[in-house]
């Protein structure tokens, strides 16, 4: 079986495996969250959409990127971004879904191996390269309500699968006053932590819980920090959406739809920096990215980046 | 997301009306920078909440999210407004003839079909500081004409 027919294949599997019945009160996001014009639509007493198609990412290989400015106004640094999403991440991944073993995916940060992303806008390419992108909006919130909104998470996805394609993650630094240090160093605002575990959340297709102590409980309230670590509702959600034994193919390279690249495509669906996904196919991480070079290289700076992380996360 | 005081909700808003969506479509559009997918929905206004009756008697409301062919997108906390369930809404102008929910969902509460039209308070997003002044919890389960109420002592407030 191709490679492609055996991801169609296992595409589907992993889809009805994620509509079977639970007792939890977690939510996954499903088709029906898109909006409210959709017909046959339902909540359940939890909250939780009932129908529609259950999103969730396919692959085993998961990527997201940081925008390379970071925040000046908040004097959040890429490099302090990147380390707190990485942890954000973590949580998620590390999910004890009992007997020792996790949810089946990894994330890989792949401004760890190419470098930070240069795009800073929410982006879905239907014909070129893509990224999973957090990126700060320090200038002004490009959409209404800036005072109510600390962080939008906007997840694309495929309508007749749930398949999620795309995530890219808003953080209001303009209107919001959002802090990265611990309560020991000082007064926590907005903890820049406990938003992004709870948007990488999103980003993994849960929705809100009604679960009081959850991470991914709609109630936030600033100082608090009990966001950073997952509730065991928190755990239970995602281990049913990528349940250990998962059939999935193996982790072995992300690859965002058509392609990665961490420059924003035009209107005509090319990249900033040239690239387009116009004949071609199965495009890889380095075939997109002029800072890739070739696909050899590519791969060993994506193996290398991980092995950075991994050291890292040793270090923590 | 930040939860909106009662009186930061009244306030930032320009229109309060009960109505009920009749129609909506999705499709890509730019806002700012931003290539998404958004819904528009029709609404037909039933009555004023505030004082300040719309332009016409239906608007057409934006909110992100949709689906566009067999692409959707989800933004988690923005309204959720359903074709025929009428709600108490509270919006902003966007631009001429196009509004908003202000707040995302903490500006659409949709009325109990059990006769009374008390508000029911959909808490779908991220909020902070959800106190006892926090919208969501000052209009969940009141009725309409309390709520009424509440919005004109809120108006009057910030003309003195």
């Amino acid at each position: 079986m191709g490679r492609t027919k055996l991801r169609g294949a296992l595409s589907v599997a992993a889809a009805l495996s994620l509509v079977t019945p639970r007792a939890f009160a977690f939510c996954q996001t499903t088709t029906c969250d898109a909006s409210g014009s959709q017909v046959g639509c339902a909540v359940d007493a939890n909250g939780c959409s009932t129908k529609g198609q259950p999103l969730y990412w396919a692959e085993a290989c998961l990527s997201f990127g940081v925008q390379e400015g970071g925040s000046p106004r908040r004097g959040i640094t890429w490099q302090k971004a990147d380390s707190i999403i990485t942890t954000a991440f973590q949580q998620w991944v590390s999910a004890d879904c009992g007997g020792g073993v996790h949810p089946s995916f990894k994330m890989w940060d792949l401004d760890q191996a190419y470098g930070p992303m240069i795009c800073d806008e929410v982006q879905f390419n239907q014909n070129a390269p893509n990224a999973n992108i957090w990126m700060f909006r320090d200038a002004t919130w490009p959409y209404d309500s800036a005072n109510a909104t600390l962080a939008l998470t906007t997840v694309t996805f495929e309508v007749s699968s749930g398949r999620i394609l795309d995530a890219d993650v808003e953080i209001n630094s303009f209107a919001v006053d959002i802090t990265t240090n611990d309560p020991s160093q000082g007064p926590v605002g907005a903890d820049l932590q406990s938003i992004v575990t709870h948007e990488s959340g999103h980003f993994l297709g849960l929705a809100h819980s009604r679960v009081a102590d959850a991470t991914m409980n709609a109630s936030y309230s600033p100082g608090d920090i009990s966001f950073r670590t997952l509730s065991a509702d928190d755990v239970k959600g995602i281990c049913t959406i990528y349940p250990p034994d998962r059939m999935v193919a193996a982790c072995s390279q992300p690859e965002p739809v058509h392609g990665f690249s961490r420059y924003c495509a035009d209107a005509s669906g090319s990249s900033s920096d040239g690239s387009t996904t116009q004949g071609t196919k199965g495009c890889s991480v380095a075939s997109m990215d002029r800072s890739g070079g070739s696909s050899a290289l590519a791969t060993l700076a994506a193996t290398l980046g991980l092995v950075v992380l991994r050291r890292r996360r040793a270090t923590r | 997301m930040r939860a909106l005081t009662l009186s930061e909700l009244v306030n930032i808003s320009q229109h309060a009306f009960v109505g009920t969506p009749t129609d909506a479509f999705s499709q890509w559009d730019t806002i700012g920078k931003q290539r998404r997918i958004v819904t528009y929905t029709m609404v037909d206004v039933h009555s004023s909440i505030d004082g300040r009756p719309t332009p016409t008697a239906s608007v057409m409301l934006r909110t992100l999210g949709g689906i566009s062919g067999n692409i959707g997108q989800v933004v988690p906390g923005e309204a959720m407004l359903r074709t025929g369930e009428t709600a108490a809404m509270f919006v902003t102008t966007l631009s001429q003839d196009l509004y908003g929910v202000t707040g995302m969902s903490q500006g659409h509460y949709p009325l109990t079909t059990d006769g009374s039209r008390r508000l029911h308070a959909i808490t779908n997003g991220l909020e902070m500081q959800a106190g006892p002044d926090a919208a969501v919890h000052r209009l969940d389960g009141r009725t309409v004409s309390e709520v009424e109420s509440l919005v004109f002592q809120e108006l009057t407030r910030g003309t003195h």
